[in-house]
């Protein structure tokens, strides 16, 4: 029984109007998001290499990424994945140096993982989290400061030999570079 | 700037115009770098 004033709908159409409102797949964002890579990114890599469709939604036609076609695709980009460089969250980079406060020892960044995991070797050889460094007094020797993008073309490559020893100069340049 | 590792090697790709740019860091490095390039003759 209906209240004067309401209106009923019968669950057939409550189900038919559900499902023109259902997103039939992910959005450029979604995969973003999902892939851990900005939107831009995102976008060329379902241009080139994920398979996309596009669909009628919410009153206009959107591109979408079936979820199974993006789980076949993570599959193989964790693969092809780049070593993360820069952790956003401690704002420290891959060979960063970090210089003890009181023994003027030297540490460096050594890994940098996605899921934010920054590690850090002393000149003794110790790896430690960065929390761990920071706390038994290492300092960072450098600030990354907030710059904007270089949008110029090209690049510069210069490629070392992976050093053995902290105080390489090497990892002084890729220092010199990040900042 | 970008940065590829593996387990030999460090591969370094940086925008020319930073390294044009008058700037002490930048002289720096690039004196580093030749430090790096004579060592290695």
């Amino acid at each position: 029984m209906l209240t004067k004033g309401l209106r009923g709908f019968d669950a057939a159409t409550v189900e038919k109007v559900k499902e023109l409102y259902r997103k039939p797949g992910l959005t450029y964002r979604e995969v973003a998001e999902e892939l851990q890579v900005s939107l831009s990114t995102a976008q060329k890599l379902i241009k080139k290499e994920i398979p996309s469709f596009t669909a009628f939604y919410l009153g206009k036609t959107v591109s979408f990424v079936r979820k199974e076609d993006l789980e076949v695709f993570k599959e193989q980009y964790k693969v092809e994945r780049k070593t993360p460089i820069y952790d956003k969250e401690t704002n420290s980079f891959l060979f960063q140096s970090f210089v003890h406060s009181t023994t003027g020892e030297l540490a460096r960044v050594t890994e940098v993982s996605t899921d934010g995991d920054v590690l850090a070797k002393t000149e003794r050889g110790t790896d430690l989290p960065l929390e761990t460094l920071v706390s038994t007094g290492y300092q960072s020797s450098v600030q990354l400061e907030e710059k904007t993008a270089n949008n110029m073309r090209g690049y510069c490559v210069f490629r070392f030999v992976k050093p053995s020893h902290l105080q390489s100069p090497i990892y002084d340049v890729v220092e010199m570079f990040s900042n | 700037m970008k940065l590829k590792v593996d387990e030999t090697s460090i591969e370094v790709s940086v925008k020319p115009t930073l390294l044009l740019l008058n700037k002490e860091e930048h002289k720096s490095a690039i004196d580093l770098l030749h430090i790096i390039a004579l060592k290695r003759r």
